[in-house]
């Protein structure tokens, strides 16, 4: 190929050839270009102008002394600040723990029935292995099991009402149990969440 | 004596000594205020945004990783502060409606003004304020962050084709500037 027919480097192939990021068989082309064409050449230094003039670039020079400014905002918001978790020894907390506690615990009583009777259907509990078959009757499984939960449970008021109540776990579905324990699961992490968030932050005030 | 390396600083603030965090704020603090001059453009607003970003530092020092240097952490810590500060400013730091080739007026210092500086660096640093928010994000975050064009994409929230786009305009700005030109002219001289 004579030179008046070689195409010259784009702007994009100069930039990523200077950024390095170009792999290794497309870097060497470019490579090839720059030796033996003097315009790719050329637009080539113009950019590396620009990467050695960022390079060399010298320190602005700063008017002030920030510790002082930076030390006094440290010290109004005091070493407590830099662990997330909340102080145990307020009384929002003690009262967030406790609401948090009893609910799970709460909970965890009324699911530990459902949970104890839990069964898979015996095909489930007859195959061998985990399969795509096995994981959509499952997944099949507890949505019908989640689907009967509501129906189940407005059938229960309604002979509660009718004071002819069975033993609530007798009348609800046993993918119940999954259900509580998510909620128990449920509370314990928002608690968690309330307890363990950071502070606000402090406002920042410029210090001359 | 007490070792004075990053990590035991940090170490020793985690403890619950804030004042050694003075000997962090000391050693960092030209290479963040430039950080935040380079991307502001603006003295007052970049001391400001760097005593900011020490302050941000020192809340969020749970979070540093003690195995990577402290510097490029507190400058990351930094420039976030002040893309946010644009993207307030001037809306989305990035935007896409703002594609022109020219260097923004108004808030960037006159390029007319900077190429009679241009002999010295303040040429160059001139001609970064001038040029679009965008444009000088990418420019900090490729070229004193260090950071690749996958990562720039991710910290701006942009495709990497955009990022190549603003980055290489901008590039091509700075090429363009005369004052750039005859300032890298005269160091090779």
């Amino acid at each position: 190929m004579t030179e008046a027919f070689r195409p010259h480097l784009t702007d994009e192939t100069l930039n990523e050839f200077l950024d390095q990021a170009l792999e290794a068989p497309a870097r060497a082309a470019v490579a090839e270009h720059l030796a033996t064409c003097a315009a790719c050449g050329t637009r080539l230094e113009a950019l590396r102008a620009v990467f050695s003039g960022l390079a060399e670039l010298p320190p602005a020079p700063l008017g002030r002394d920030l510790r002082a400014g930076v030390l006094a905002a440290v010290r109004a918001q005091g070493p407590a600040r830099l662990r997330p978790i909340a102080d145990p020894k307020r009384p929002a907390f003690q009262a967030i723990f406790a609401l948090q506690l009893l609910a799970a615990l709460a909970l965890l009583a009324f699911a530990w029935p459902f949970a104890a009777s839990l069964t898979l259907p015996e095909q489930l509990l007859s195959a061998n292995g985990l399969s795509t078959g096995n994981i959509a009757a499952s997944l099949a499984y507890a949505w019908f099991g989640l689907s009967g939960l509501w129906p189940a449970l407005q059938q229960w008021l309604a002979s509660v009402a009718a004071q002819s109540a069975v033993p609530l776990a007798d009348a609800l579905p046993p993918i119940a149990a999954g259900v509580v324990l998510a909620a128990a699961g449920l509370f314990w992490l928002m608690g968690n969440a309330l307890l363990l968030r950071p502070g606000p932050a402090p406002r920042m005030r410029r210090q001359s | 004596m007490p070792d004075s390396s990053d990590r035991a600083l940090v170490l020793r603030v985690r403890g619950g000594d804030s004042e050694a965090f003075g000997d962090l704020v000391q050693r960092y603090q030209t290479s963040v205020y430039n950080v935040c001059y380079r991307l502001l453009g603006e003295t007052d607003a970049a001391e400001d945004q760097a005593q900011e970003a020490f302050i941000r530092a020192y809340q969020r020092l749970d979070t540093f990783d003690l195995e990577r240097p402290f510097g490029p952490w507190v400058r990351r810590v930094a420039a976030n502060l002040c893309l946010n500060r644009l993207a307030g400013a001037h809306g989305p730091v990035l935007s896409l409606d703002d594609e022109r080739d020219e260097p923004m007026l108004g808030t960037a210092p006159d390029p007319a003004a900077a190429a009679e500086q241009a002999e010295t660096a303040n040429a160059l640093e001139a001609a970064i304020a001038a040029l679009p928010p965008h444009y000088r994000a990418v420019i900090e975050l490729r070229h004193f962050q260090d950071l690749s064009y996958a990562e720039i994409a991710v910290e701006l929230g942009l495709p990497v084709s955009d990022v190549k786009s603003h980055l290489f305009r901008a590039r091509k700005l700075l090429a363009a500037h005369a004052a750039l030109r005859q300032w890298h002219a005269d160091k090779h001289d």
